[in-house]
């Protein structure tokens, strides 16, 4: 029972305080991840830090076999993209996401109108494409663009093979600029 | 205008593929070399339409409505049934397994078995005795006293009783026991037994008259008479007194 001070039916854990602090640590240094994994799925901030946060409500309650810091980044990103394509699906609020990215492209300094109607219709388009790519190739794209191209670090957080990541990114990007020609 | 042969290559090339023969023609190729150019400014852009798509940061209260919800959960109460639910379950589930297991243990009564088996009609017994003509028919008790002993029919029991098919069951057939259900049993001797079977067998075979030997036996007429008898008479019960030593003067009780 050391990890667990009280645990209730239908998943209601109390941590006991030095997993609270370990929780804590982990709340803090990957809330960006979270966060920008259901931004990748949602392009809504509003969405994507409700759905961040819910899953992180999940972790707190698996917390006990989650303690390991790669572990939890991994499991945690899976169910963030998990979390946030349940959202999709049951709210389709692609007019509301479209209409984050326009009002994020006008508030950018030093762009002509024309820069930012080219860069909207650009990013639109993108948008599309990527939510026509299957699964497997669109997070494999999403975690590559958060972590900075980091092959290993995608590896590690979907767990699956370099090599796998590589040839995924690859068929990924050329799909992606097939559509985008 | 790009090369034909490397039209393909181009883009395999631009994503990062290693082609050495692709590498020395856009050297002389300016074509290509364009093309690659293009292939490559548009694979940034979309890599930095990506960068851009998931940039940013969690708001400041993040970490606290984490908290928040966290401790909602936890005071939320449940519902009563939330308990139950597994229970439940694994309940429905044991039964399951159980009927199962029963239903397997006795090998249960196949479909074409049933539609076999012959229609059961309890209210009526059998018409026909099973031994009729092996056993002769006996007659009513009469007051001569040939039959020493008469049983009331019994309930034909087995005929309330559906009939299943000898092969899914392990025990013995039921025959003789049906037979004697069927008929009311009755105990004579033996000698009484084989005159009753060879008269039976003689009125069977034509070699004797049944009705002579009714005749012979007594009239008809005789016979179709009710029964009279001398009524009954009953005398009052004197008990005379005793004497002292205990024995009486005359008998001891007087009808």
């Amino acid at each position: 029972m050391d990890a667990l001070v009280g645990t209730y039916p239908e998943a209601v854990v109390i941590l006991d305080p030095s997993l609270e602090r370990e929780f804590e640590e982990r709340l803090a240094d990957s809330s960006a991840l979270a966060f920008r994994v259901a931004l990748g799925v949602l392009r809504n901030r509003d969405d994507a830090e409700d759905v961040a946060q819910e899953a992180f409500l999940r972790a707190y309650q698996s917390f006990a076999r989650l303690r390991d810091r790669e572990r939890f980044r991994a499991w945690l990103a899976r169910i963030t993209w998990r979390l946030a394509l349940d959202r999709i699906r049951s709210t389709r609020r692609r007019e509301a996401r479209e209409t984050v990215v326009m009002m994020e492209d006008l508030n950018s300094p030093q762009r002509t109108v024309e820069d930012v109607r080219a860069s909207r219709e650009f990013e639109q388009r993108l948008a599309r494409a990527l939510d026509a790519l299957p699964e497997k190739l669109r997070v494999v794209l999403v975690l590559s663009a958060i972590e900075g191209h980091d092959v290993s670090e995608v590896s590690r957080l979907l767990d699956v093979a370099e090599g796998t990541v590589k040839s995924r990114l690859f068929h990924a990007r050329k799909k992606l600029a097939e559509m985008l020609r | 205008m790009i090369c034909e042969r490397f039209k393909t290559r181009l883009k395999d090339f631009a994503l990062g593929a290693d082609d050495a023969e692709f590498r020395a023609h856009v050297d002389d190729c300016a074509a290509c070399r364009a093309a690659l150019d293009a292939e490559r400014a548009l694979l940034a852009s979309i890599d930095r339409g990506l960068a851009q798509m998931v940039e940013g940061e969690p708001s400041g209260d993040f970490a606290a409505h984490v908290r928040r919800r966290i401790e909602q959960q936890a005071a939320t109460p449940r519902p009563w049934f939330a308990g139950w639910v597994p229970v439940t379950a694994a309940a429905l589930a044991l039964t399951a397994l159980v009927a199962f297991w029963m239903i397997r243990r006795t090998g249960g009564v196949p479909d074409q078995a049933k539609e076999k088996a012959p229609p059961v009609n309890i209210s009526k017994p059998p018409r026909e005795p099973q031994m009729a003509g092996k056993t002769p028919p006996v007659s009513p008790p009469s007051n001569t006293g040939s039959v020493q002993k008469h049983r009331p029919p019994r309930e034909p029991q087995m005929a309330a009783t559906p009939s299943r098919p000898p092969a899914l069951t392990n025990r013995p057939p039921r025959e003789p026991q049906m037979a004697a259900n069927r008929e009311p049993e009755v105990l004579v001797s033996r000698g009484q037994l084989a005159a009753v079977m060879q008269m039976y067998n003689s009125v069977w075979n034509g070699k004797a008259d049944g009705s002579s030997l009714i005749a012979q036996a007594a009239p008809v007429e005789d016979a179709l008479k009710p029964l009279v008898r001398d009524e009954l008479k009953i005398s009052p019960l004197v008990i005379e007194r005793l004497s002292e030593e205990g024995q009486s003067n005359s008998s001891p009780e007087k009808r």
